[in-house]
C-alpha cells in the first residue's frame, strides 16, 4: 500500500516539475535566445527484492535543453551573411542615390559644361555665353565637391558604424570570457545552468551579427571564438580571456581598414573580415565607396588637367594668355613627427600631368644610404638620394636622417573635394587660339589654312644629357670651361663616351648655362644639331645623319647654314681702308657715323686729329670709349655694340634684337680719303644673315674651339660669374708659328714663344681686345673678359667740386673741398652744427662764421669759414693731397639737414683736383678696383686677380647709372687656318695652350639639341666629355606659340622661318596627302595644295574676341578618349561608375534576399528544435496536469484502500 | 514539423513589412510617373538613363549650333546672290566695253559704273548676319573685314581662320569664313591680282580706252563671276549639310526619347494592377494575422 502511495507521490512530484518546466517555457515565450526545455521522466527503479517485478513509480530525470549545435551554428553564419549584405546594401543605395541622380550626379553636370562650351563655341564674342560657361564650370566643380562631400559623409557614417560594431564586439567578447569563467567551474555542459548556456549562445549570435566567427565548445560548455570560417583563425576569446579589438582606417584610401587585436600590448592584425555588419561595411568601403571616390578623383584630375591644358594653350578675349580654369589638386602634407633624425622633407609637384592623388611613404636606410619612396596604393617604389623625382613629385630631404626614419606623404584632400574654378570673369575665358595663320596676298594655290595647337611632335627617344653627365660632377654655377675657381684648376672629370652612330645625348629645350668640353688634340669633337637637322656646331657631318632613327624629327633635312656661325642677331659691317685728315689747321673735315635704332640715334665722331690718319687702332679706342657711355644717345641705350676693326678690314655693329632694325649713315669729308666706310658699305654691301644661334638662345655658339661667354642677362637676371677662359694644362712654349684670332683680332705667335710672351702680347692690346691675359699656376693661359666703367669727368670737377661721391662695390669714395650752407637751411631758432666733435650753436650764418673762425685763430681748428652771397663756405685750411689727421671735416649732429659723416677734404679748389683726389682715394683703399684718369675719362678697372668681376656702382654724384656693370664682351678664340707663310695650322695649337674645345650656351635652348661625338671628318668616334648645365624651363619667349613664322613653299618643299631672327628653323618636303605642317606644338592644315611661292604667316593671334578654336577643343573633350587611361570619355567613365555601383547594389539586393532565405531557414531549423510553441506547451500543460491529477487519484485510491483495510481490521 | 509561436508571428510581421514596402514603392512610382523614385530603386538602369539624357541634351545643343551657323551661312548666301547679280551686270559691261565701237562717252559711264560695282561688292564682302557678325571676316567678325584705302585699293583686315562650329558628333561647319576664300584673286598675266584691283584696272581701261585691256576685262569679269558662282555653290552645299544635320538630330532625338521613356517612364496600367495586387496581399496578410490570433489552444481551452 505504501508503495502505491509512493508511486503516486513520485508522480505528483515528477509532474509538478514537468508542469514547472512547461510553465517556464511558456513564460519565456518572448525571451531572446531562450532555448526550449523539456522535462524528461523515467520510471523509478523496480523493487529488486520481489520475485515479481513491480514498478515503483516515476522519476523526474532531468530538464532537457532542446539545443542543436549544428542548427545554432547555421543560424550564426546566416546571421553574419545577412547582416553583411544588409549593411552593404543600405550604404550602396545611399551612394547610388547620390551618383545616380540626374540632379546630384556628374553626368548631367558634365553635359551642362560641354553644352555651355558649345554655346560659347558658336558665339565666342558673347559675354552671356562666357558667363554661362563659367557658371557651368563652377556648377560642375560644385557637383564634384558635393559628391566628394557625400562620399566623406558615407565614410564617416560607415566608420562610426564599424567603430560602434567593434565596441559592441568587445563587450560581447568580454561577456563571453566571463561566461566561460563561470562555465569552467563545472566539468560537464549537462550540469551547467541552462541560463548560462542560453546567454552564451545569445552572445555568440549577437557577435555573429558583427563579424563571422567560428565557435569551438569544450565539454564544460565554454566557448572559444575564432575569427573567420574556421578555428584556424585568430582567437578572439579563449577560456576566460577576451582580446580587445580596435579598428583603424586609412585616412585617404576609403577601401582600406585594419583590425588589430591587443593593439596596446601584443598587436595582432586580423585577416580581412568578410561577413557580419563589419564585413559588409568594409566591403562597401572597398568595392563601393573606395572605388567611387578614386574614380571621382581620377575624373577630377584628368578632366581638370585636360581643360586647363587647353585653356592655357589659348588666350582670353583681351589677348592675355589663358590661365588654369580649374584648381586641380592635390597638395601634399608630410608627417615625419616620429622620426629621430633632423631630416625635413619637402614635396612639390613638378609634373602636374603625371602626379597622382595617392599616398606615399619615404623611408631612409643607413646601410644603403638611400631613401626609398613607395606609392602606397600601387606599391611602386624608387630609391635615390636627397632629391628624388617620382610620379610627378619631387621629394627633397634636408638635414640628417636616422636609419628607418619614415615620412608619410598624403594628399591634403581628395582632388574631387577641392576642384573649383579659378577664373571669375568671363573675359578671362581663353576661348581663342594663341596663334593665327594668314594666307599671304597673292597666294594662288592655297588661300586658307586651319591652325591647331596640340601636342608637340613625336620626339624619338634619345638619352638626355643628365643621364650622360649626371650632377653634381661639376658645380652648376660654372659658366666657363673650367671646373675650378680661378687658377686653382681641378682635373677635368671627363666621361668617356663610346662611339655611336647616333647621338650620344640630347640637351632638352630650356636647358641653359651649358658648357661642354673635350680636350683638343684627341681628334674628337662635339657636333650639335637641332632635331630639325640644323647643324649648329662641330665638324660638318654627312647629310645622311639626319634621320628619324637618330633622334631627328620625321622628314627633317640637313642644313649647315648655321654651322659654327657666330654673329649677333642683326649686324651691319663694312670693308675698311685707311683715311687721313688734311694737315691744314682748322679744317672742317669730319668722319661721323650715325646709328639709328628706334627712337635712339647715336652720333659717333671718329674724326682724327688734324693731319692724322684714321686707323683701326684709333677707331677701336674711340668706339671703346663710346661703348662705355650710358644715357640717351649712346650705344648702350640703343642696344648696339660693335666688334672691333677685324683683321679682315671690316667694322661691324650689331644688336641682339632685330626689331626695331637699325640703320647706319656715314659722313666722311676727310680730304685724303682713300677708302674709309661709306654708308652703303654697312647697309647693303655685306649684310649679315641672322643666325640660328640667336634664335636658339645661343648667345655665342662659336664655342667649338674654346669660346667663353660674357656676362649675360638671362630673362633680365644678371649672372654674377666672371667670363673667363682657361684650360687644364699648357705646354711651355709654342711649337709652331700661328696667328691667334682673339675676339676677331690677330695675335701673332712665333715658335718658341712662352705663355708669358703670348700673355704680354694680349695685354698690350687689352683696350681693343677687351681681354686681360695671365698665366695660371698650371702653366695655362688664362684670359678674362676685361671690363671697366668709364665716365666723363669734365663736369665733375666744376659742378661737383664741393663733394664728389661714388659707391663702388659697396664702399663709398668721396672727394671735395668745402661744405656750403645756405640761409634756407636755417631754422627760426636753435640752429647748431657739430664739426670735428665740437658743437656750435648759432643764430645766423654770420654768427656761425665768426665762431668757426675764432677757433681757427686760436689754432684749435683746421678749417675756415667765409660768407658770400648768403652762403657760408667751410673749407679745410690745410692744403695738399697728402692725407693728414687734421685735414678732414667730420660733420656730426646738426639742425641743417647735413648728413653726418666723416671724410677727407682738401683745400685747393682747382678744376682737376676733385677727380684726381677721388682716384687717389679709390686707389689708396687697395680694393678690388683701381681708378685712373685719362684726359676727361675716369676709368674704374678691376685690379689684378679680380679681372672680369662685375663692378657694382651704387649712389654717386658723378652721373653714373646705378647698376652692376658686367663684362661687356665675350671672348672668342680661334686660330687662323694658315700661318704667315701660308702653311696650314691645326687648331690643336689651342690645346697646347691648355684650351679645350666644346660648346657653350648661356641662355636657354629654344629647341632640343642632339649631341654627336665625331672626328674631324664628321664620323662618329669616342669622346671624353666634361660639362655643366642647368635644368631650366624653356623661357616664354622661345615658346613656339609666342613667335611669328613664315611658311614658304617652293619646289614641293617648305621652309619655316622664324621671323624674329630670320632663322630657317625647318625645311622639309611638303606632304600633299595630309597637307599638314607641324612645328613645335602647333600644326596647320592647308585647304588646298600650295603653288610655288605661296606663303603663310603664322603669328600670335591678335583678334581673340571672336575666335573659338580653343573653346571648340574644350567642347570636343566630351568625345575625347585620350584623357583617361581607360580610353573612355569622361561621361562614359562616370556612367561606368554609376553602372558599377548599380550592379553592386543589385548584387547586394540579390545577396540580401538570398541571405534572408538562408537566414529564415536557419532560424526555422533552430526554432524547430529550440523554439517554444504555445499550443505545444499548453498541450503539455494539460497532459502534465492530467497526469498530476491521476497521480493524486492514485494516492487517493491508496488512501481509500488503506481506509478499507483499516475498517476491516 | 514544429513551428514556434514566435516564428509564426515573425513571419507574418515580415510579410506585412514586405507588403508595406511594396506599397510604398508603387505609390512613389505612381506619384512621379517614373519607374523609380530614387536611383537606388533602379540601380542598374540609372547609368543608361543618364547617358540617354545627356545624348538628348547633346542633340539639343547640336540643333542650337546648327541654328547659329545657319544665321551666318544664310547671310553669306544672300550676299553672294546679290554679288552674282552684280557680276552679271559686270559681264554685260565687260562685253559691251570690249567692243571697239563703243564710244568713249559710254566707256566713261562704264568706268563710273565699275567704281560703283566695286563699292557694292566691298559692301557685300562686309555683309553682316542677324547676330551682327561680319560673315566674311573669319574669326575676326566684330569689325568690317574689307576696307577701301585712300589710294582706292581694298585691304582685307579679317582673319584667315574661319569660325568653325561643331554641328553634330563629327561635323563642323563655318559660320563665318575668311573673305579671300570667297572674294578670290584672279590669275592674270602669270600674276595674282585681287578681285577689287581687277575692277579698278577695268575701270581704268575704260577711262583710257585701252582696247586690249578692255578685251582682257571680258575674261577677268568671267573669272570673277566664276569665283562668285563657285562660292555660291559652296555655300549652298553648306546649307544643305546643315539641313541634313538638323533633320538627323531631330530624328535621333525622337528615338532617344522613346528609348528613355521605355526605361524610365511608368506603365500606369501595370502599376495600378500591381498596386491592387499589393493591396490584396496586404489585406490577406492582415486578415491572416487576425485569424491566427484567434486560433489559440488557450481560447479552445476556455
Amino acid at each position: 500500500m505504501s508503495d502505491l502511495i509512493g508511486i503516486g507521490v513520485s508522480g505528483l512530484s515528477a509532474y509538478q516539475r514537468a508542469l514547472a518546466t512547461t510553465s517556464n517555457n511558456i513564460s519565456n515565450l518572448q525571451t531572446e535566445g531562450y532555448v526550449r526545455q523539456r522535462a524528461v521522466l523515467t520510471s523509478s527503479d523496480q523493487d529488486s527484492s520481489a520475485t515479481i517485478s513491480i514498478g515503483t513509480g516515476v522519476r523526474f530525470a532531468e530538464v532537457q535543453r532542446l539545443y542543436d549545435r549544428f542548427a545554432e551554428e547555421n543560424l550564426q553564419r546566416a546571421t553574419s551573411g545577412l547582416e553583411a549584405e544588409q549593411g552593404m546594401l543600405k550604404e550602396l543605395q545611399a551612394l547610388q542615390n547620390a551618383i545616380g541622380s540626374s540632379e546630384a550626379g556628374l553626368h548631367s553636370a558634365f553635359q551642362d559644361f560641354f553644352d555651355s562650351a558649345r554655346e560659347l563655341e558658336a558665339s565666342p564674342a558673347s559675354a552671356g555665353a562666357r558667363a554661362g560657361y563659367l557658371a557651368r564650370s563652377e556648377g560642375l566643380a560644385a557637383r564634384f565637391r558635393a559628391l566628394a562631400s557625400t562620399a566623406a559623409n558615407l565614410d564617416e557614417g560607415t566608420r562610426a558604424q564599424i567603430d560602434q560594431a567593434v565596441g559592441e564586439t568587445n563587450t560581447l567578447l568580454a561577456q563571453l570570457a566571463s561566461l566561460n569563467t563561470q562555465l569552467s567551474k563545472r566539468s560537464s555542459a549537462a550540469s551547467q545552468p541552462m541560463q548560462l548556456l542560453d546567454q552564451r549562445d545569445n552572445a555568440i549570435r549577437e557577435l555573429s551579427k558583427h563579424l563571422d566567427v567560428t565557435v569551438v565548445i569544450d565539454p564544460s560548455g565554454a566557448a572559444s571564438i575564432y575569427v573567420g570560417p574556421s578555428a584556424a583563425g585568430v582567437a578572439l576569446v579563449e577560456n576566460g580571456r577576451a582580446r580587445l579589438m580596435s579598428a583603424s582606417f586609412d585616412p585617404y584610401d576609403y577601401g582600406k581598414a585594419e583590425f588589430v587585436l591587443d593593439a596596446k600590448s601584443q598587436p595582432v592584425v586580423l585577416p580581412s573580415i568578410r561577413s557580419g555588419l563589419i564585413g559588409g561595411l568594409i566591403g562597401f568601403r572597398r568595392e563601393g565607396l573606395g572605388a567611387a571616390i578614386n574614380k571621382l578623383d581620377e575624373l577630377a584630375l584628368a578632366f581638370g588637367r585636360a581643360v586647363n591644358k587647353l585653356h592655357q594653350q589659348g588666350i582670353d578675349s583681351a589677348g592675355r594668355p589663358g590661365e588654369a580654369l580649374f584648381y586641380v589638386g592635390p597638395q601634399f602634407v608630410v608627417d615625419g613627427s616620429a622620426n629621430g633624425g633632423s631630416a625635413r622633407l619637402s614635396v612639390a609637384v613638378v609634373d602636374s600631368e603625371t602626379v597622382k592623388s595617392t599616398a606615399y611613404e619615404m623611408k631612409y636606410s643607413v646601410a644603403l644610404n638611400k631613401w626609398e619612396v613607395k606609392n602606397k596604393s600601387t606599391g611602386a617604389t624608387t630609391t635615390g638620394g636627397s632629391s628624388i623625382v617620382f610620379e610627378g613629385l619631387k621629394f627633397v630631404v634636408q638635414g640628417t636622417a636616422r636609419d628607418g626614419d619614415t615620412f608619410r606623404i598624403a594628399p591634403e584632400n581628395h582632388p574631387s573635394a577641392t576642384l573649383k574654378t579659378l577664373i571669375q570673369d568671363g573675359s578671362q575665358v581663353a576661348s581663342a587660339g594663341k596663334l593665327a595663320v594668314r594666307a599671304d596676298a597673292g597666294n594662288t594655290g592655297a588661300t586658307a589654312a586651319e591652325m591647331t595647337l596640340g601636342s608637340p611632335r613625336d620626339t624619338p627617344a634619345v638619352r638626355p644629357l643628365a643621364e650622360l653627365l649626371p650632377k653634381p660632377k661639376t658645380p652648376i654655377s660654372e659658366q666657363t670651361f673650367t671646373p675650378g675657381e680661378k687658377e686653382q684648376i681641378a682635373p677635368y672629370q671627363d666621361t668617356v663616351v663610346a662611339a655611336r652612330t647616333g647621338p650620344i645625348a640630347m640637351i632638352p629645350a630650356g636647358y641653359s648655362k651649358i658648357a661642354l668640353s673635350t680636350a683638343i688634340g684627341e681628334d674628337s669633337a662635339l657636333a650639335v644639331f637641332t632635331r630639325d637637322g640644323r647643324q649648329i656646331s662641330g665638324p660638318k657631318m654627312a647629310a645622311t645623319i639626319v634621320d628619324e632613327k637618330y633622334g631627328f624629327y620625321a622628314g627633317a633635312t640637313y642644313s649647315d647654314s648655321y654651322l659654327n656661325k657666330f654673329s649677333p642677331t642683326t649686324a651691319v659691317s663694312g670693308a675698311w681702308t685707311v683715311a687721313k685728315r688734311s694737315a691744314v689747321a682748322g679744317n672742317t673735315e669730319k668722319y661721323l657715323i650715325t646709328l639709328s635704332k628706334g627712337s635712339q640715334t647715336v652720333a659717333l665722331d671718329l674724326t682724327p686729329a688734324v693731319g692724322a690718319t684714321l686707323t683701326a687702332a684709333n677707331i677701336d679706342t674711340a668706339l671703346a670709349t663710346e661703348a662705355a657711355k650710358t644715357g640717351a644717345g649712346t650705344l648702350a641705350a640703343a642696344g648696339i655694340a660693335f666688334r672691333g676693326t677685324a683683321a679682315d678690314g671690316t667694322l661691324a655693329f650689331y644688336s641682339k634684337s632685330s626689331s626695331p632694325p637699325f640703320s647706319i649713315a656715314v659722313t666722311n669729308t676727310l680730304s685724303a680719303t682713300s677708302g674709309g666706310f661709306a654708308g652703303s658699305n654697312f647697309s647693303s654691301a655685306s649684310p649679315v644673315t641672322a643666325p640660328i644661334s640667336s634664335y636658339l638662345g645661343l648667345a655665342y655658339s662659336r664655342g667649338v674651339y674654346a669660346d667663353s661667354s660674357r656676362q649675360v642677362d638671362v630673362n633680365g637676371q644678371p649672372i654674377l660669374t666672371p667670363a673667363r677662359l682657361l684650360g687644364s694644362t699648357a705646354v711651355a712654349a709654342a711649337s709652331a708659328n700661328y696667328t691667334l684670332l682673339l675676339n676677331g683680332q690677330e695675335i701673332l705667335v712665333n715658335t718658341g714663344d712662352s705663355v708669358e710672351t703670348i700673355r704680354d702680347a694680349i695685354n698690350a692690346r687689352t683696350p681693343s681686345l677687351g681681354v686681360i691675359a695671365r698665366k695660371a699656376d698650371n702653366g695655362s693661359l688664362v684670359m678674362t673678359a676685361h671690363n671697366d666703367v668709364r665716365f666723363d669727368v669734365s663736369e665733375i670737377d666744376t659742378v661737383n667740386e664741393d663733394r664728389a661721391s661714388l659707391v663702388i662695390n659697396g664702399a663709398e669714395y668721396s672727394a671735395g673741398w668745402r661744405v656750403r650752407i645756405s640761409t634756407s637751411q636755417l631754422a627760426a631758432n636753435n640752429n647748431f652744427i657739430t664739426l670735428n666733435g665740437d658743437k656750435y650753436s648759432f643764430t645766423d650764418l654770420a654768427d656761425l662764421r665768426d665762431k668757426l673762425n675764432a677757433k681757427l685763430v686760436s689754432g684749435e681748428a683746421v678749417f675756415n669759414a667765409s660768407l658770400t652771397d648768403g652762403k657760408l663756405t667751410i673749407a679745410v685750411k690745410d692744403a695738399g693731397l697728402t692725407l693728414q689727421n687734421n685735414n678732414f671735416l667730420k660733420i656730426g649732429a646738426n639742425s641743417l639737414g647735413l648728413t653726418e659723416r666723416e671724410e677727407y677734404f682738401f683745400q685747393t679748389p682747382t678744376a682737376a683736383t676733385v677727380s684726381t683726389k677721388l682716384a687717389s682715394f679709390i686707389n689708396s683703399a687697395k680694393s678690388a678696383v683701381t681708378a685712373t684718369k685719362s684726359g676727361n675719362t675716369f676709368v674704374i678697372t678691376n685690379t689684378a686677380g679680380s679681372e672680369g668681376n662685375p663692378i657694382s656702382i651704387d649712389l654717386n654724384t658723378v652721373g653714373l647709372t646705378t647698376k652692376t656693370y658686367f663684362n661687356s664682351e665675350s671672348i672668342s678664340l680661334d686660330v687662323k687656318p694658315t700661318d704667315v707663310a701660308g702653311n696650314p695650322v691645326s687648331r690643336t695649337v689651342l690645346g697646347a695652350l691648355g684650351f679645350r674645345s666644346g660648346f657653350v650656351m648661356q641662355e636657354s635652348a629654344a629647341e632640343d639639341f642632339l649631341l654627336f661625338g665625331v672626328d674631324k671628318e664628321g664620323n662618329s668616334t669616342a669622346i671624353s666629355l666634361s660639362g655643366t648645365y642647368q635644368e631650366s624651363q624653356l623661357p616664354a619667349k622661345w615658346l613656339p606659340e609666342k613667335r611669328t613664322y613664315r611658311l614658304k613653299f617652293e619646289g614641293g618643299n617648305y621652309s619655316l622661318i622664324d621671323e624674329g631672327t630670320g632663322t630657317v628653323v625647318a625645311q622639309q618636303k611638303f606632304d600633299t596627302t595630309s597637307r599638314a605642317v607641324r612645328y613645335g606644338n602647333w600644326a596647320i592644315s592647308l585647304k588646298a595644295i600650295p603653288s610655288d611661292g605661296d606663303s603663310f604667316t603664322i603669328l600670335p593671334n591678335d583678334d581673340a574676341k571672336g575666335d573659338n578654336r580653343v573653346i571648340a577643343l574644350i567642347a570636343k573633350l566630351q568625345f575625347d578618349r585620350e584623357i583617361l587611361p581607360s580610353r573612355q570619355t569622361v561621361q562614359s567613365e562616370y556612367e561606368d561608375l554609376v553602372n558599377k555601383i548599380g550592379v553592386l547594389t543589385v548584387q547586394a539586393e540579390v545577396g540580401r534576399d538570398a541571405q534572408k532565405v538562408v537566414f529564415d531557414q536557419a532560424r526555422e531549423s533552430r526554432d524547430r528544435i529550440s523554439g517554444v510553441n504555445l499550443d505545444e506547451e499548453l498541450s503539455d500543460l494539460l497532459r502534465y496536469q492530467q497526469a498530476y491529477q491521476a497521480n493524486a487519484q492514485i494516492i487517493q485510491t491508496a488512501s481509500r484502500l488503506f481506509d478499507t483495510l483499516m475498517q476491516r481490521l | 514539423m514544429r513551428v514556434s509561436t514566435s516564428m509564426i508571428y515573425q513571419q507574418l510581421t515580415d510579410k506585412l513589412s514586405e507588403n508595406a514596402e511594396g506599397m510604398k514603392i508603387l505609390q512613389g512610382q505612381l506619384s512621379t510617373g517614373y519607374k523609380y523614385a530614387s536611383p537606388a530603386e533602379a540601380a542598374d538602369l540609372v547609368g543608361r538613363v543618364q547617358a540617354i539624357e545627356s545624348r538628348l541634351k547633346t542633340l539639343d545643343a547640336d540643333a542650337k549650333s546648327v541654328s547659329k551657323v545657319k544665321v551666318g551661312v544664310d547671310a553669306q548666301a544672300r550676299a553672294l546672290e546679290v554679288a552674282a547679280e552684280l557680276t552679271d551686270r559686270l559681264k554685260e559691261i565687260a562685253f559691251q566695253g570690249a567692243n571697239s565701237q563703243t564710244s568713249q562717252t559710254i566707256l566713261n559711264s562704264y568706268a563710273e559704273e565699275m567704281a560703283s560695282l566695286k563699292r557694292s561688292l566691298v559692301d557685300l564682302a562686309n555683309a553682316r548676319d542677324a547676330d551682327d557678325r561680319y560673315v566674311f571676316g573669319g574669326v575676326r567678325s566684330g569689325a568690317p573685314p574689307y576696307e577701301i584705302k585712300a589710294d582706292g585699293s581694298v585691304a582685307y583686315l579679317g582673319s584667315g581662320t574661319p569660325l568653325r562650329v561643331r554641328v553634330n558628333d563629327v561635323g563642323y561647319e563655318d559660320a563665318t569664313v575668311p573673305g579671300p576664300g570667297v572674294w578670290q584673286s584672279v590669275k592674270k598675266d602669270g600674276k595674282t591680282v585681287d578681285m577689287f584691283a581687277l575692277l579698278d584696272q577695268l575701270g581704268k581701261a575704260y577711262t583710257t580706252g585701252n582696247l586690249a585691256e578692255r578685251a582682257q576685262g571680258l575674261m577677268d569679269a568671267e573669272n570673277i563671276a566664276n569665283n562668285i558662282g563657285l562660292a555660291i555653290a559652296r555655300t549652298g552645299g553648306v546649307q544643305q549639310r546643315l539641313e541634313i544635320s538638323e533633320r538627323l538630330a531631330r530624328e535621333t532625338s525622337i528615338r532617344a526619347q522613346e528609348n528613355l521613356a521605355s526605361i524610365k517612364e511608368l506603365d500606369f496600367a501595370a502599376a495600378l494592377a500591381q498596386l491592387q495586387k499589393q493591396q490584396l496581399l496586404m489585406e490577406a496578410t492582415q486578415s491572416l494575422m487576425g485569424r491566427m490570433s484567434q486560433l489559440s489552444l488557450l481560447e479552445t481551452m476556455r
